[in-house]
């Protein structure tokens, strides 16, 4: 192949191909530079931003849900490598597409309703709102160590500055610092892991690790051992377990939480969670894909790994979150504590791959059905977080306060906030009738399954079960307080009436919770489907 | 890389060689007298009031920050520079095969004699590499322009700053701050 | 052999004429160089200051220096480095001590370090590096670290704020001066300064200042940008003497204030160097018939060998390198008495409001130059003069018996074998810098 072929290849590769796939995120692109013209040529004085942005996010789903769409209809496996193999096109992608750009939109319109940026800041809020979620949407799509960096960097960056975006308030920029100093730190690690894996294994491209990884180990002779591999993969993960807040990189999660505003601590919470655990659960895919030979155990023990943390994790959050007075602070832990029980997920899926034996067809298919519960708990994660959230936001608008003691007898005031904060609490807790429920169960069951390949699941799903319990105590304090405690007299009217758009907004988002947790069979489908493409 | 860090090395060493004799020889000649008046801070003849470790304003820190965007940029702008200039040579249909060869090789990174002669990249192609860089660069270099252009309008950039408009608005976000417990200590600064 | 050519060149003389062992020759040699660099760079500032003082003296009706060493004071500067040897070296105890002394040295070593992939002539260059220019431009930056550690370490208040001065208009300054250097690089494709010098011999047309009209403005503002950039008038905030008495060297006297000026008048010799090489040319006169003759006279040793008819061509070409920076630097100083200093505010603005926009614009339009050229022409060809880069492949060498095989470069159809000859013989006649 001489130069001229390959030029033209490039060429064709990224101007047909790549560019055409990468719609949604050229759209937030293009909406991040007209949220800077509107500025720049004081466009801002007749269009408010904010709307800018909303309708930036909306035709990004829009184009995103079509990209679903088509490939959904197209039906078998369709895994396109684009821009040379950095980036990777599957329904998995575009399906934390749709996820990542609804909850933007959502997310986008709850700023709206309660006025979180004002004129001035407008348009630098909605440009670090949108990079960010670029930045997880490189996470969910990347096939390429240096992209997982550069996706990672992508989302935290502006995360920071998002935490600190209330500049009055003190907590905030203390918040937003701890915030940079942790990340700087774990993306340090993340990439020092990053640099010794590509030089071991000569590629950064996800696709060829297990090859590779496959060569080293049963080329008589092993280059390095397992213990140096893991260690290498660990370190990788300590970048991502920061943005997942896991147990020992979880330092940053209540502080940032507490100084950044409810809305940005709710995009905080969801967003950026999913965006680390769909790159989590690539980067590990990407080890275990095929026959991983003399590895195996190590994997498996990885996998097992990840699950003592998992269930660390949890324990830790539900725990810390019984002493919280803060109703924010007490979110962040259970933000932890949820991170806990879908690094379970996680860890059954690894594990469940790593499966010794040679049966791969029913590995995969275990597997496939842990990657399914995971997803779908995401997606009822979306909708009740970003509930209770938005009910912080709105009450805090009325009363100036996020301490649980102020949100005493809300329920004669605002019963529509505080009902929908009841949903989405049971629904955290993992109460039957909803959503959260039904994506508990399914990552339990998983746990079960895992369990009769190596026993310690079987523990970490006692510990997750016992978790669930703990966790009873904490929410029912606070929905004890909204609903029984007597509203002391004089605390100021909390405006937010059934028929007003903050309340209707709040319905809005609570639903699917109540849906999800009835009708579990149109989801689960279709996280069975993208949980397929990534076992072929 | 060997050559660059030795050489540095080695001019460093000479220099610091040349300051240090006539320090040294001065040493011998000048005198050594020093009295409360010679040792003191000049400060036109006022005694010093403070340390002269002093806060400094925001704005040297924004300077700061744009020379971090920009200086960034232009460091990807070196080797992009080098490879356009290539191709522009190669486009030129007016050159010779020699000199053709040699660019190609150049470009390529391989030795003239390894060079197969199916690789000698010929004007046309130069030109698509040419055009092809140039929408690469576009776009990057755009994106910064675009940012320059924000802050410039937000009056970052301005050296001397209004700052009565500033005071004389409202703090922004005082409705969103909740009321804090204890009153804040307020440090003078 | 790459390793100090012109030291290898007086090695090789040395072992050759004197009968030295191969060791000894190369010790010597290396002397040599380094001292012969060293007086360069200290011979510099030396007549520069006394040239400044002459210059100054004469635009402001003054006769200048005149008692030390005839008429014209000539030896002024070395009376004046006489008499500050004797001068009693303070540190003030207020000041760090340690930073205090290290920073004269860092400005020093800043611009002196960037003489090494300066070139003055086709093989007299201490690395001729292929990032040559990109070195360059970063140790030449490191010159500010010297002067915010002087300001800083001072302990004065005026010292500081001349410092943080030069920090800033330093960063900002630096932007479009490193665009204004990407600029020629655009049209050259190369970093490696010898390489943008031979492009441009053949006549003054080929000069890249003349490529088109965007390399010509370019040079307009890249000179005013590194006047800034070595904190010469009107740009000479951090010292700015009425304001700051003097600025970030208020606290230090005798020698190691002087080093400070040392450290000045060479950056100012380099940038302006710089320049030459960029845009006007470097070692290259401009008139074609005598860049043919030192071109001719430089192959001669091609091969490495030592001759002295090549050697005087890279002389000459130096001598005229070095006049072609002397004259940039006598209108820095023509500049320097006769516009007033601006304001700090000025200086910032100036910069981040003017010069990064026409910067940027330039970059851009002398990327699109080329391109538009190409349609206009019809796809025949990228620029309006002939092709430079035929100024990079040597003339051959006329002696008698290589004559007919040094024309013929490489054949597509030859075998390889046949190829690695003639690219060996090829490389010897192209010389040893690439």
């Amino acid at each position: 192949m001489n130069f001229e072929e390959i030029l033209n290849l490039f060429i064709q590769d990224t101007a047909d191909t790549s560019v055409g796939l990468i719609r949604p995120e050229l759209i937030l692109c293009g909406t991040i530079l007209s949220l800077l013209f509107v500025r720049l040529f004081s466009i801002d004085r007749w269009i408010t931003p904010s709307w800018v942005a909303l309708v930036g996010a909306f035709v990004a789903f829009g184009f995103a849900a079509n990209d679903f769409m088509v490939l959904k209809e197209a039906g078998g496996d369709t895994v396109q490598e684009i821009f040379t193999g950095l980036l990777i096109f599957d329904r998995f992608t575009a399906f934390f597409r749709i996820f990542l750009l609804l909850f933007l939109v959502l997310v986008v319109t709850l700023t709206i309703l309660s006025g979180l940026p004002d004129l001035e800041d407008g348009p630098d809020f909605y440009t670090l709102l949108f990079g960010s979620t670029i930045g997880m949407m490189v996470m969910a799509s990347s096939n390429h160590l240096l992209i997982l960096f550069l996706g990672v960097e992508m989302t935290s960056v502006p995360s920071y500055v998002m935490v600190g975006f209330l500049k009055g308030k003190r907590v905030s920029s203390e918040a937003s610092f701890k915030y940079v100093v942790y990340g700087a730190g774990a993306s340090g690690v993340m990439l020092y892991g990053i640099s010794l894996l590509a030089g071991l294994l000569g590629t950064g491209n996800m696709s060829l690790i297990a090859e590779r990884l496959q060569m080293i180990s049963s080329s008589g002779e092993p280059i390095v051992s397992g213990t140096a591999i893991s260690v290498m993969i660990l370190m990788v993960m300590v970048g991502l377990a920061f943005k997942l807040s896991v147990f020992p990189f979880h330092f940053w999660c209540p502080d940032a939480f507490e100084g950044a505003s409810a809305e940005v601590a709710g995009f905080l919470s969801v967003a950026s969670k999913a965006g680390a655990f769909a790159l989590l659960v690539r980067f590990a895919l990407a080890f275990s894909a095929g026959d991983a030979g003399a590895l195996q155990p190590t994997f498996l023990y990885i996998g097992l790994g990840v699950g003592v943390i998992a269930a660390i994790t949890a324990t830790y959050g539900n725990l810390a979150a019984y002493m919280q007075t803060n109703v924010k602070r007490l979110l962040a832990y259970s933000t932890i504590a949820h991170a806990g029980y879908m690094l379970m997920g996680v860890a059954s899926v690894i594990v469940l791959m790593n499966a010794p034996g040679e049966d791969t067809a029913a590995a995969t298919a275990n597997a496939t059905q842990a990657l399914e519960g995971l997803l779908y708990y995401l997606a009822v994660y979306l909708f009740m977080n970003l509930g209770a959230f938005a009910v912080v936001a709105f009450i805090r608008n009325s009363i100036f306060s996020e301490e649980i003691e102020d949100y005493a007898g809300l329920i004669s005031v605002t019963p529509i906030l505080c009902v929908c904060m009841l949903i989405c609490m049971f629904s955290l807790i993992g109460m039957p009738p909803f959503g959260g429920f039904v994506g508990k169960f399914m990552i339990f069951a998983s746990l079960f399954e895992a369990g009769n390949i190596h026993w310690v699941m079987w523990l970490i799903l006692v510990a997750g079960g016992l978790n669930t319990v703990f966790s009873l105590f904490y929410y029912l304090k606070v929905l004890k307080v909204m609903f029984l405690d007597p509203r002391p007299a004089g605390a100021p009217d909390v405006d937010v009436r059934w028929g007003s758009l903050p309340g209707f907004y709040t319905m809005l988002v609570t639903a699917p919770v109540v849906v999800l947790g009835v009708l579990v069979q149109g989801l689960s489908s279709t996280a069975q489907n993208v949980a397929s493409v990534l076992f072929p | 890389m060997y050559d660059l860090v030795g050489h540095f090395l080695l001019f460093g060493i000479i220099i610091i060689g040349a300051l240090i004799v006539p320090l040294l020889i001065g040493r011998l000649v000048r005198p050594k007298l020093p009295t409360p008046q010679k040792d003191s801070i000049y400060e036109c003849g006022e005694p010093t009031i403070g340390t002269s470790y002093v806060q400094f304003d925001l704005r040297y820190y924004v300077v700061a920050l744009v020379f971090i965007v920009f200086d960034v940029e232009v460091i990807f702008f070196f080797p992009w520079a080098m490879i356009y200039g290539g191709a522009m040579h190669l486009a030129d249909s007016r050159i010779t095969e020699a000199t053709r060869t040699e660019l190609s090789a150049k470009m390529l990174n391989t030795p003239v004699a390894e060079l197969a002669s199916e690789n000698v990249i010929g004007a046309e192609s130069a030109y698509w590499l040419g055009l092809t860089g140039l929408m690469d660069v576009l776009v990057f270099f755009s994106v910064l322009l675009v940012g320059f252009a924000y802050v410039w309008k937000r009056g970052d950039i301005d050296w001397v700053r209004t700052v009565m408009k500033e005071r004389t608005q409202p703090t922004p976000h005082q409705d969103l701050i909740p009321p804090t417990k204890t009153p804040e200590k307020q440090t003078v600064s | 052999m790459n390793f100090l050519p012109i030291a290898t060149n007086i090695a090789d003389y040395l072992r050759d004429s004197l009968g030295l062992t191969n060791g000894i020759a190369m010790v010597l040699a290396a002397i040599i160089h380094g001292s012969l660099l060293v007086a360069i760079f200290m011979g510099t500032p030396v007549f520069w200051i006394w040239g400044e003082r002459k210059i100054a003296g004469r635009i402001q009706d003054r006769m200048g220096p005149t008692r030390v060493g005839g008429r014209f004071g000539w030896l002024q500067s070395i009376a004046d480095g006489i008499k500050l040897i004797q001068k009693e070296d303070l540190v003030p105890p207020a000041a760090d001590s340690m930073l205090f002394r290290m920073a004269p040295y860092m400005v020093c070593v800043a611009s002196f370090a960037t003489f090494m992939v300066l070139p003055f002539g086709d093989t007299w260059v201490a690395v001729a590096s292929d990032i040559g220019l990109y070195v360059l431009v970063a140790i030449l930056s490191l010159e500010v670290i010297g002067i915010i550690l002087a300001g800083y370490s001072s302990g004065s208040k005026w010292s500081l704020f001349g410092g943080m001065r030069e920090a800033a208009q330093m960063v900002s300054y630096e932007i479009p001066l490193a665009i204004c250097a990407i600029i020629p690089v655009t049209v050259a494709g190369s970093l490696n300064l010898v390489e943008i010098a031979q492009l441009q011999s053949g006549g003054f047309q080929n000069w890249l200042i003349f490529n088109d009209p965007f390399t010509l403005v370019a040079f307009f503002v890249y000179f005013t940008v590194a006047t800034a950039s070595c904190k010469r008038a009107p740009f000479d905030l951090a010292e700015a003497e009425s304001e700051l008495v003097g600025g970030f060297h208020t606290e230090y006297s005798g020698m190691r204030w002087s080093f400070f000026f040392m450290g000045e008048y060479a950056a100012m010799f380099v940038v302006c160097a710089v320049a030459s090489i960029l845009f006007l040319g470097g070692w290259n006169s401009g008139i074609p018939p005598l860049d043919a003759t030192l071109n001719q006279m430089r192959g001669l040793s091609a091969d490495g060998s030592f001759e002295p008819m090549a050697y005087l061509a890279n002389a000459i070409g130096m001598g005229i390198l070095i006049s072609k920076a002397w004259v940039l630097v006598f209108v820095q100083v023509w500049v320097r008495w006769t516009l007033p200093r601006l304001r700090i505010d000025q200086v910032m603005i100036t910069c981040l409001k003017y010069l990064i926009p026409i910067s940027c614009a330039l970059f851009l339009g002398v990327i699109a130059w080329p391109l538009l050229v190409y349609k206009m022409t019809g796809g025949a060809q990228t620029s309006f003069a002939s092709p430079k880069a035929e100024n990079w492949v040597k003339p051959a060498v006329s002696t008698p018996d290589e004559d007919a095989e040094t024309s013929q470069f490489i054949l597509p159809n030859s075998t390889p074998d046949d190829r690695m000859a003639v690219a060996d013989d090829d490389r010897k006649v192209a010389g040893g810098t690439r």
